[in-house]
């Protein structure tokens, strides 16, 4: 029959067009994250960390630097440098599955572009006054109550 | 006439003419670009609202210059694709030619064979343009950082606006990336030179 594919093509038309919008308005609406999302942010809790640099020795890049001094504090090293150029970290999570402490995690932010090629460099005290946003990966407990599953996709 | 010449030359000539232009290259950038610090606003009663048109119009149609060089690119192409629709900000052509682009979207890992050709790209993009850098790679050298053909961040090579990490980043990063590019050129004005 004349006619036919022309049809059939425009039910297609018209079905994408009663379709629910696909886009995300990113800046307003957000999609959900993955529990275990590896967001572009470390966090480091300097209240566990003994200063012993396996994350330093993990780490394939060689991004984290950490120095400690023999003062000790409270039976441990207390750390006085501990640095990470975040420009460079691919947030593979080797760091933290390294860590014998559970002083290192990854984060869930990832709206971290800087003007300034130093803004991506972390020093002690910006990990210490950061925003502390923990993901779910390698430690999933910290996940329990968020979604299991992305909606929509 | 000019092809007939490189036609009659060796290719070990050549080899050594391409190996001289990236070695020049390579001692010009040996120190890194600084970055550009915006400066407090000095608008003058004649510029100001002159800015504000130029600005708005500039912010609001940035067309890139579709310079995918690793698996960035997908990030980058699925940012232009239908879920993040990069064309909600006015940008959505990546354009192949740079005479019609004013941002290099620089994804991926550049090497010191490509650093040349994206300097001249850069060189023949028109005024005003912009750079992001956009994941590891492109900011500071990535995973080959130390390796002999890879340059460590291509800062190096041209002056870098926005710095966007991550291996690679999500579509939204980039995004916020290019929103905070928009946001540097909306406060650009034409009392001073946009570039460095």
């Amino acid at each position: 029959m004349i006619g036919a594919g022309i049809v059939k093509g425009m039910a297609v038309t018209l079905r994408h067009l009663l379709r629910r919008p696909f886009t995300v308005q990113y800046p307003e609406e957000r999609l959900p994250l993955p529990e275990r999302f590896r967001g572009n942010e470390l966090i480091w809790l300097v209240e566990k960390c003994t200063g012993c640099n396996t994350c330093a020795k993990a780490c394939p890049h060689g991004v984290i630097q950490v120095e400690t001094s023999a003062k000790l504090d409270e039976n441990r090293y207390f750390v006085e440098k501990f640095e990470a150029d975040m420009g460079l970290c691919i947030f593979c999570g080797l760091c933290v599955e390294a860590c014998p402490f559970e002083a290192l995690y990854l984060s869930r932010e990832f709206e971290k572009a800087t003007y300034r090629h130093e803004d991506m460099f972390r020093r002690r005290d910006d990990f210490i006054n950061a925003q502390k946003n923990f993901s779910g990966y390698f430690y999933p407990y910290l996940d329990k109550e968020r979604p299991k599953r992305l909606e929509g996709w | 006439m000019a092809l007939n010449r490189i036609r009659q030359r060796e290719s070990l000539e050549l080899d050594k003419e391409e190996g001289q232009i990236i070695a020049d290259l390579q001692a010009r950038s040996a120190r890194a670009y600084p970055d550009i610090v915006p400066e407090e606003l000095k608008h003058s009663v004649l510029i100001g609202p002159v800015d504000s048109l130029l600005n708005w119009g500039r912010s609001s149609s940035v067309w890139p210059l579709s310079f995918g060089l690793a698996c960035c690119a997908i990030e980058m192409i699925s940012c232009g694709a239908s879920r993040f629709d990069i064309a909600r900000f006015g940008m959505e052509l990546f354009r192949a030619s740079p005479r019609q682009a004013d941002l290099m979207l620089v994804s991926g890992t550049v090497t010191w064979k490509m650093a040349p050709a994206l300097r001249r790209l850069y060189d023949q993009m028109p005024e005003p343009k912009w750079v992001v850098a956009m994941g590891a790679c492109a900011t500071c050298g990535g995973t080959f950082h130390d390796s002999y053909s890879v340059v460590p961040g291509v800062h190096r090579i041209v002056p870098v606006d926005v710095y966007i990490p991550g291996c690679p980043p999500r579509p939204d990063a980039l995004l916020y990336g290019l929103m905070m590019l928009h946001r540097r050129i909306r406060k650009s004005t034409i009392a001073r030179k946009a570039g460095p």
